[in-house]
Parts: C-alpha cells; structure tokens; sequence
C-alpha cells in the first residue's frame, strides 16, 4: 500500500502545477502590469503593431509628386493633414518592405513559382504581410482564387504581423480595402477620405455633411444622420 | 544502435549520377534518415532518388554538408511553438549565397528540398521567394510571375492603386 501511494502522491502536486504555471504565463501575457519607474512602452494609434507614429507623419508632411492628380483628390475639409491623398498606412508598409526586400536575392521573373505544388506555393505565401497578400489577390484572377479558399491562412497571417483580423459580419476583401486600398471617398469617388471604423467605409467630410442616407456595402442599409460629425 | 559518423552512403540520382556521402550528412534529410533506420544490414547498392537529378543533389549535398551536426528540427518543437507567431524572413548570409541561382534551379532545390524532407532548405526556398514577392504593386507582381491582368476595366478601374510614395525609395 506504502509503495503504491507513494508515487501517485508525487504524482499529483506535478499535475497540478503545470497548468498553473501556463495559466499565470498566459495572464501575464494579457495583463502586464507595470512597476515603478519603468517606461510606458509605445503604443502605436494605429491597428499595426508594426508601424511606428514617426514613420507615418513623416509621410504624411510629404508633398506628393508633381503630377499626380492631387489637386482633384484635394479635400479642403481634411485637416489638420491636408497632404494625406494617399493610403499613408500603405505607404509606409510598402517602403518598409521594399527597404527590407533590397537585402536579398532578387529575379527579375519567377514564372515557374505558379508551377510548384499548391503547398509550398501556400507555406511560402506564410512569410508574407497582409498587405503583398492583397496586393497579389489584386494582380490577377489566378492569385485571387487561390487566396479565396485559403481564409484560415489568411487569418493567420494577419494575426502574425500584428493587424487586425477582419471582423465577423464583414467579408476578407471589404476589409482589405478599407485597411490597403486607395485613401479615397467610397461614395463620390473624389475627395480624400480615411477609413471610418465604426461603419467600415471611408467617407469624406463632404459626403458626411451632405447627410447622405447610404446603404452600406454589408451590413444592409445604415442611415448616417446629417451633421453626424459635428456633433 | 548508432552507426559510426565516418559510414559513406551511396546515392544515385535519376540520370545515373552517383554520390559517395558521410551518413551524418545525408541524414539532414528525413526520408534519407528513415530510409537507413528501415534498413538494418550494410548494404552496397546505392540509394535510388528517382525525382532528383545530379546538378541539383550535388547543390542539395553542398547545402547539407555545410549545415551537418546542427540538429534536426523535430516535429514536435514545431508544433508547439505558437501558431500566430511571425514568420522572420531573415535568411543567413551563407544560406543566402548558397541561393542564389537561377529561377530554375531555385525551384529545383525547393522541389528536391520538398521530396527529401529537408525541412530547413525548404524554408530558406520558400523565404527567397517570399522576399521577391515582398513590396511589390500588383503591377510588378504580374510582371515577376508573367500573368496578365484579367480584371475587367471596372474592376481595374476601382482596384487601381497608386504608390507614389511608395514608389520614391
């Protein structure tokens, strides 16, 4: 009896103490509380854990290119960042990117990739951001019918490198659009607009005071009273 | 039940070439490594590689022999480590020497990497890709993959996208 009770007797506590060590591992994950004197990390304002706020005033203070058709996306009502007719976000993660890409081998084609086996085609695509995920499900039909089936990839992927997974009641695309696509009005197709969260559209103030009753691409009509953002 | 680290292993790829190789550094790759547990007696006959052929072996082998000794990747740290974990790019300067080739026989070595289980080859394959496709506009992806655009004109027209800001650097 003494030597059967022995082990489960030591037996237990080690059962016990695991799980409790893994559940204080994960609160301290969620729940960090800082001590006396030490700095308050930064937090980027932005939903990318990988862009810094630097980076993006930077760019936004940049004038764009003479040329380009600022002057017909020029938005009088956006301020105080009048410059920002582009998708800044995107900006500043292409930039990034394309510095970081310069430190490796680069072929001028890779034709052959689209022959391999659909498994290396889908772990290669693992090593990549969000946004050269919606820039290749823009290329060509070829990579969008490959990404439509793939949405737990896909899901990983944005949780990996930081961005907001797309919620529930709002499709993949929708939202890749709204985080990546062009900074411009949805409704008038013009003026400069940043991404509203709250009804998942980019709107320009413009549109906004018109009092517009839209109907929003996915949740069914939405009815936006006039002056909502004044008051 | 461990065989000595000098045993030379015959292989012989699909155009009749031949390699002599130290076992340590053939067992870099899993199916290999399977392959000499299963079989227990020493054995003369080379090993047949049907999918491989010699240029790309003699590549694979080069890459093997520098990585000999570090250890081999278990299936079970790979699963236990956390899913949503970002994937790191970084290749090192060796392995990035070492891949830079062509696009064919990239694809050889990622093909031959994929068949031979050499779970770190295949990753360093598909991180060069990856690090191709890094940044580019749909506009230089269709011209790195040789597709053409088959949106319609609406389609375009609406999922156009501009990077001039991007584009300056």
């Amino acid at each position: 009896m003494a030597r059967l009770s022995q082990p489960t007797q030591t037996a237990a506590p080690k059962a016990t103490s695991q799980p409790s060590k893994s559940s204080n591992s994960r609160n301290q994950r969620v729940m960090r509380v800082l001590s006396i004197g030490e700095k308050v990390p930064p937090i980027s304002p932005l939903p990318f854990s990988s862009l810094s706020s630097p980076d993006l005033i930077e760019l936004m203070h940049k004038k764009p290119r003479i040329g380009s058709d600022y002057k017909r996306r020029y938005d009088p009502y956006v301020q105080p960042y009048v410059d920002t007719t582009f998708n800044v976000v995107r900006a500043a993660l292409m930039r990034k990117s394309r510095i970081e890409a310069k430190k490796y081998v680069q072929l001028k084609k890779l034709d052959g990739f689209l022959k391999l086996p659909l498994d290396i085609i889908l772990s290669t695509l693992e090593y990549l951001h969000p946004i050269d995920i919606y820039h290749l499900s823009r290329s060509s039909f070829i990579f969008r019918d490959l990404l439509k089936d793939q949405m737990p990839l896909l899901t990983r992927i944005y949780q990996a490198n930081g961005v907001p997974v797309w919620p529930p009641e709002i499709s993949y695309d929708h939202w890749a659009d709204l985080l990546f696509g062009d900074a411009i009005c949805d409704r008038c197709q013009v003026f400069v607009a940043l991404p509203d969260f709250v009804h998942r559209q980019r709107i320009c103030s413009e549109c906004f005071q018109l009092g517009f009753q839209f109907t929003h691409r996915s949740m069914g009509a939405a009815i936006v009273p006039k002056g909502f953002r004044d008051s | 039940m461990a065989a000595p680290a000098t045993q030379q292993i015959k292989i012989r790829c699909n155009d009749e070439k031949e390699f002599t190789v130290d076992r340590d550094v053939l067992e870099r790759s899993v199916l290999i490594k399977n392959m000499l547990e299963d079989v227990t007696e020493q054995q003369d006959a080379p090993i047949p590689l049907p999918n491989v052929s010699g240029p790309v072996m003699a590549k694979v082998l080069e890459y093997c022999t520098h990585h000999r000794g570090e250890p081999l990747p278990s299936a079970d740290t790979e699963q236990s480590q956390d899913e949503t974990r970002k994937r790191t790019t970084d290749i090192s300067e060796w392995d990035q020497k070492f891949i830079t080739v062509d696009q064919e026989m990239l694809f050889e070595i990622i093909l031959a990497a994929n068949y031979l289980d050499i779970k770190s080859l295949l990753d360093v394959g598909c991180k060069t890709v990856a690090n191709m496709i890094k940044g580019k506009t749909p506009e230089e992806i269709r011209k790195l993959f040789n597709i053409v655009n088959d949106f319609t004109p609406e389609e375009e027209a609406q999922i156009k996208k501009e990077n001039e800001w991007a584009e300056d650097r």
